[in-house]
């Protein structure tokens, strides 16, 4: 993902959304970056394996993208109000993805190390807990969904 | 031809002068392949809550729902939600993003 023209900045300058390119993370880093950060802290999120116990050949991401952006706006909002953070990127990709390949990255730049750090976790648990985003795993013996969360919303 | 609740258009093509208040409900992930669709429409759902909606598409196309997350207009909302027309329903089984 040499090129963000897909994904839009706002107005606080962070850049959020979805993309079926391969994720890196020097171009997040280059947008994030101001004279005044002196921290940047950065997740990359792969597809593992083996997954309990078995080989993985391929995980199949699906998503309701435009509420996944809609989601990203407001996580990047919790983590502004949250911490002293300056710029967040957060980028999920929707794909058939294999073993090693990055499905999300989380980019945060602030003044200090403590608040992107921290933040940078956060985001990722809110992500996990909030984004509509399935996977479904292929391995051997065949394809299941991976086990997810419920708690971003009250269920039927 | 009255146009009571849950006609949707006339038999002869022309447009219905009441249209029952639709609302499309997407499907995604297990739900989506069990039902063998990705969205179904759901007439006369206005006034009605997410819940019942639900069971309709439920029962319609054999779905379990337990654990599921519902969201309107691309915002997760609770299940005694009530839906207006035009709205955009979508059942999410637990996620898994990450």
């Amino acid at each position: 993902m040499t090129d963000l023209a897909p994904l839009a900045r706002t107005a606080d300058g962070d850049i959020l959304g979805v993309t079926p390119e391969p994720l890196t993370l020097e171009p997040l880093v280059a947008a994030l970056r101001a004279d005044a950060f002196g921290a940047t802290a950065c997740f990359i999120g792969t597809v593992r394996s083996p997954n309990r116990g078995r080989a993985v050949r391929f995980i199949e991401y699906e998503g309701y993208e435009a509420m996944i952006v809609r989601e990203l706006v407001a996580i990047a909002g919790d983590l502004h109000r949250g911490h002293a953070i300056g710029r967040v990127a957060m980028v999920h990709r929707l794909a058939r993805l294999a073993p090693g390949e990055a499905s999300i990255a989380i980019v945060v730049a602030s003044g200090h190390r403590r608040a992107a750090l921290d933040a940078c976790s956060e985001a990722l648990e809110l992500c996990k807990q909030r984004l509509p985003v399935w996977k479904y795993e292929v391995t051997d013996d065949g394809g299941a969904y991976v086990r997810g969360a419920s708690v971003a919303g009250a269920t039927l | 031809m009255s146009a009571g609740p849950g006609l949707v258009g006339s038999a002869d093509g022309t447009p219905p002068a009441t249209r029952s208040a639709a609302v499309k409900v997407m499907l995604f992930a297990a739900l989506r392949r069990a039902a063998g669709v990705r969205e179904t429409v759901v007439e006369g759902a206005s006034g009605r809550t997410v819940a019942e909606v639900a069971a309709e598409v439920g029962e319609r196309f054999g779905l379990r729902l337990g654990g599921v997350m519902c969201a309107v207009n691309e915002r997760y909302v609770d299940p005694g939600y009530e839906l207006a027309e035009g709205d955009v329903l979508a059942l999410l089984p637990p996620v898994s993003g990450g």
